[in-house]
């Protein structure tokens, strides 16, 4: 199992005190606004800082050791201002957006994987753009994800079946994706009557679908999947060389929540590989399979029970893919305003719907307006 | 004594419940048993059960029912979901039920407790499945309230 690692942030955005930890599944809840993005943003460039320059610097940008520049570059250009009150740590030590900026690129494999919640935005006409065609305003990681994508993309043609991925998944789970989002449809990358390669949905050999003809719960879960291909390698190998984490924001945008149980189930792969998967959702599905998966642990009908809860085939195949996810430890934060305007963290982890601190009750909120509900129906019965 | 095709049955007619276990839905009061429409080996009237020690009546689910054919134990509570409060109080006769059981000297595990609305209380049912009082329930390993038992 993964051993614990924890982000802290102080006076950055709305954020006035932050403390995250990690575990082999995290998730952020918290209203909008509340600095989950750019706590994860933060995250990247703990990790991966050398290498965010080096990226940088591939695609003609210099941030000439200018801490506010990096600083644009990464968050937007919004962002482009320090404020001398931030202090951001991971594990302890700190991360200083000034001594990042002065030191030197290195080239090589990232360490964390970041699926940003503007993905389906990435994508025009079909394809993803490329890194210098975004606008200013674009966060790093966004630009990193359609680089990403292009790179996944460039060498597959319309006879490649991209999702659901035939070779990255285990087949109870690309099923589960297909009957749940694609009703047996399929991403190819085909090519328009000038040869140029486009994302398009198949029905058959005749039905081919266009990306503005998409459902947009489709056009948010594909590149989510193309992503996740991208990350999860083929075969009898786990992780990608150097990958280590996996970030993927509200992967229930655009989706029944049938469907984010699904996505859920693909997601889980990546943690049961090794990976640090952290996930940002305002989704109550993504919680209530951490809670089952918390309260079934170690019980002797657990993995079954589980394949129930993310509706795939029991198969013994899956009861042991089911019993390894049961081991996987989770660390849930609930971010919110406190009474002096900033936000601060509260650990949710345990989820106790008994608990006497609400945030913790009420699932970081996401159970709020159903138990207001619940309360005034009972004052008036 | 009579002899039943379910152990359950036995073990409930042949303990300190004997005087309150019934063949079928028998020891169901006539109100409630309209409310359930399961067939039954036999039931016992835990509530009834306490009477006699004059204590904590009011905190236990009402019925034991063993299930035909199956011989699986379930536990029924008919009780107002009219308000939140009652989650907290089913909990309790959850928790209550077990106590009086292994007082009574009977060993039982239950395949499932049941929580029937009470048709003469104010309110229906005042929560959901998703709301924090209806994840305690299921926290508490209580199914969420129906209206009737039609099936187990």
């Amino acid at each position: 199992m993964a051993s614990r690692h924890v982000l802290g942030i102080k006076n950055f955005g709305p954020m006035g005190h932050v403390e995250i930890p990690f575990a082999d599944v995290s998730v952020l809840v918290g209203p909008q606004a509340t600095g989950k993005s750019l706590a994860l943003q933060w995250l990247k460039l703990a990790v991966d800082a050398r290498r965010v320059l080096s990226r940088l610097k591939d695609n003609g940008y210099d941030c000439r050791g200018d801490a506010t520049v990096l600083l644009a570059n990464v968050f937007g250009a919004g962002y482009g201002r320090l404020d001398k009150k931030t202090r951001v740590t991971f594990d302890g030590q700190a991360v200083d957006i000034g001594t990042i900026a002065a030191g030197n690129a290195r080239a090589g494999a990232h360490a964390l994987f970041y699926i940003p919640a503007h993905r389906a935005l990435l994508i025009q006409s079909g394809w993803p753009l490329v890194f210098r065609n975004h606008s200013p305003d674009t966060p790093f990681v966004a630009r990193e994800f359609a680089t990403n994508l292009i790179e996944l993309l460039e060498d597959r043609d319309s006879e490649h079946v991209l999702v659901p991925p035939p070779t990255r998944l285990r087949q109870e789970v690309r099923e589960r994706l297909d009957n749940t989002l694609f009703h047996g449809g399929h991403v190819i990358a085909g090519s328009t009557e000038l040869g140029r390669k486009e994302l398009r949905l198949q029905h058959g050999e005749k039905t081919s679908f266009r990306l503005m003809e998409w459902t947009t719960g489709q056009r948010e879960v594909v590149p989510l999947v193309l992503g996740m291909s991208w990350a999860l390698p083929a075969g009898a190998i786990r992780q990608r060389a150097g990958l280590k984490w996996l970030v993927v924001e509200e992967p229930e945008l655009g989706l029944h929540p049938d469907g984010t149980v699904a996505v859920m189930a693909m997601l889980l792969e990546a943690a049961r590989r090794g990976y640090r998967l952290v996930v940002s959702t305002h989704a109550e599905a993504v919680l209530e399979i951490l809670w089952v998966m918390s309260r079934l642990r170690g019980r002797p009908g657990g993995p079954t029970r589980l394949c129930r809860v993310l509706g795939i085939r029991e198969t013994q195949g899956m009861k042991e893919y089911a019993a390894q996810l049961l081991k996987l430890k989770a660390a849930i934060t609930y971010l919110d305003y406190a009474k002096d305007g900033k936000v601060t963290s509260t650990d949710i982890t345990d989820l106790d719907p008994a608990s006497e601190t609400l945030a913790e009750s009420e699932w970081g909120g996401l159970l709020k307006y159903a138990s207001r509900a619940a309360e005034q129906l009972s004052e008036d019965a | 004594m009579k002899r039943y095709a379910c152990p359950a049955c036995n073990a409930l007619a042949g303990g300190n419940l004997a005087g309150y276990t019934q063949p079928g839905l028998g020891a169901l009061t006539n109100a409630h048993r309209k409310l359930v429409q399961v067939s039954a080996e036999c039931s016992a009237n835990i509530d009834d059960s306490t009477i006699p020690f004059a204590r904590n009546h009011e905190k236990v689910f009402d019925y034991i029912l063993v299930a035909k054919g199956t011989c699986d134990v379930h536990v029924i509570e008919v009780h107002s979901a009219g308000s939140t409060h009652k989650v907290t109080e089913l909990i309790g006769k959850k928790a209550g039920t077990s106590l009086r059981l292994t007082r009574a000297g009977v060993a039982l595990s239950a395949k499932a407790w049941h929580w029937i609305v009470d048709p003469t209380a104010k309110g229906g049912i005042c929560f959901k499945a998703n709301d924090k009082y209806g994840k305690r329930l299921q926290a508490a390993g209580i199914r969420q309230p129906v209206k009737s038992l039609a099936q187990f």
